[in-house]
């Protein structure tokens, strides 16, 4: 008690400086703040309550567990896309174990067979078309010039080369869908019954929407097309002679400008 | 390989998180394909069913841009469909075949030609077909002698199908000897299968 009197003696002549205020300690305080604000409207509760442990904890697990689930995500558009581009692609275009090309034509060696691949077997399935078995007819599809251009049936096209060596073939003119494109007229095939030879014993046939003189396949509108080549009784000439069809006598098809 | 580790590393990838999605990606891939040729195929099949009822021979009109019930069909041939059906028993295909170029051809629902002739094929040009189940009873009294020939036996492992008798239809000369032998043909519900000794 002296001690207290001896202080308040010192400070009353200006040797201590004067005591501080009396309050609520500094750690007291910071927790009576928020308090005094309005409790339910002011964010800085909702921060304070978001900063708390147990909601940083719950903030890192669900931090977590989006980003487990975002990586999956990534992980399975991945898998999503191999598997669905490549199998579009294999139906859709084929690759070699399916497809053979010879210059601009394409064709599914296994069309219409019982033992067919499943993906030939898709590509016909999907396109609604019902191909002959490969003893009965073969068929060779372009949907691009000898240039790797595409074709479009706006734009005109010769075709040449030696007639397939073949009891009978036909030529017809399709868009993508297999729908055929020239209606009403005689000219929408040509086929080995009525394709005027060349005086070399070759065929060259005009491709085109207004009419050309010899070999004349019309086509119309304006989109994309494909031309598909029938070859009937292909395997039933001799094993070279059909060799030789598939690699030499198939037409070549090229680009004669754009109506 | 050390280095396109590094890489991936860079970019966040778990080399082993990679491989798992292309094998996954692997496995859709056979899954899809396997799915879409069993989903696909009846497009043929019920695009026919709204021509006609089950074994009954249709001629198709002259197959042109405004007329053409299946894709890929060519103007160049005339058609005669029947959508046949097996579950009541044998179905009996008759045609008389033009020419050479003329031909038979029987396709399962999924569109695969599980057989073809064609006129370069026989020596008669009178065609007849009964196509029956291989594991049903009918099919165990084929072939069928008929008078003046043997009639063919197809043996189908499906109950369903398409018959398509198919004729050349640039020769305008020949277009309505075409038209009549294809309305000739006929595809109808063999009653009793007869056997050899009756």
């Amino acid at each position: 008690m002296r001690a207290t009197a001896k202080l308040r003696d010192l400070r009353s002549v200006g040797q201590l400086p004067p005591r501080p205020e009396r309050g609520p300690a500094p750690v007291a305080r910071a927790l009576q703040e928020p308090s005094s604000r309005p409790r339910s409207r002011s964010p800085f509760r909702l921060v304070w309550l978001l900063d708390s442990l147990p909601m940083r904890a719950a903030r890192r697990a669900i931090a977590g567990a989006l980003g487990r689930l975002l990586e999956f995500a990534a992980y399975g558009s991945i898998a999503l896309v191999i598997g669905i581009a490549s199998a579009w692609y294999m139906i859709e275009a084929g690759t070699r174990l399916t497809v053979e090309s010879i210059g601009p034509w394409r064709h599914w060696g296994q069309a219409g067979s019982v033992d067919a691949d499943p993906y030939t077997r898709a590509h016909f399935a999907r396109a609604g078309w019902l191909p002959l078995q490969a003893s009965a007819a073969s068929y060779f599809t372009a949907t691009r010039d000898s240039n790797g251009e595409p074709l479009y049936s706006d734009c005109n096209y010769i075709l040449s080369g030696a007639s397939p060596g073949a009891r009978r073939w036909t030529l017809n003119a399709f868009d993508l869908n297999g729908a055929l494109l020239e209606a009403g007229t005689s000219h929408a095939i040509i086929s080995s019954d009525v394709a005027i030879p060349d005086p070399g014993g070759g065929v060259t046939i005009s491709l085109s929407q207004s009419p050309k003189p010899g070999n004349w396949l019309a086509t119309s509108g304006a989109s994309r097309m494909q031309i598909l080549l029938t070859v009937f009784g292909l395997q039933q000439t001799s094993a070279v002679q059909s060799a030789n069809t598939k690699k030499q006598s198939l037409f070549r098809i090229e680009s004669a400008g754009c109506s | 390989m050390t280095f396109v580790l590094r890489w991936l590393g860079k970019l966040h990838i778990k080399p082993l998180w990679l491989v798992a999605a292309v094998l996954c990606g692997l496995l859709l891939h056979i899954g899809l394909v396997l799915a879409l040729m069993h989903l696909w195929p009846n497009q043929a099949y019920a695009a026919l069913a709204k021509l006609s009822a089950s074994n009954q021979m249709i001629v198709l009109e002259p197959v042109s841009a405004g007329h053409q019930p299946l894709p890929f069909l060519s103007p160049a041939e005339r058609y005669a469909l029947c959508r046949f059906d097996l579950r009541k028993g044998p179905v009996t295909i008759n045609a008389t075949l033009g020419d050479d170029d003329w031909l038979i051809a029987i396709y399962n629902p999924s569109g695969e030609n599980v057989y073809a002739i064609s006129g370069a094929d026989l020596e008669r040009r009178d065609v007849e077909l009964v196509l029956a189940l291989r594991d049903n009873d009918h099919a165990a009294s084929l072939p069928i002698i008929r008078d003046g020939g043997i009639t063919t036996a197809v043996g189908l492992s499906d109950r369903t199908g398409i018959a398509v008798v198919e004729a050349p239809s640039t020769r305008t000369a020949y277009a309505k000897s075409t038209e009549k032998l294809l309305a000739q043909a006929t595809c109808v519900q063999r009653a009793k299968a007869k056997t050899p000794e009756g």
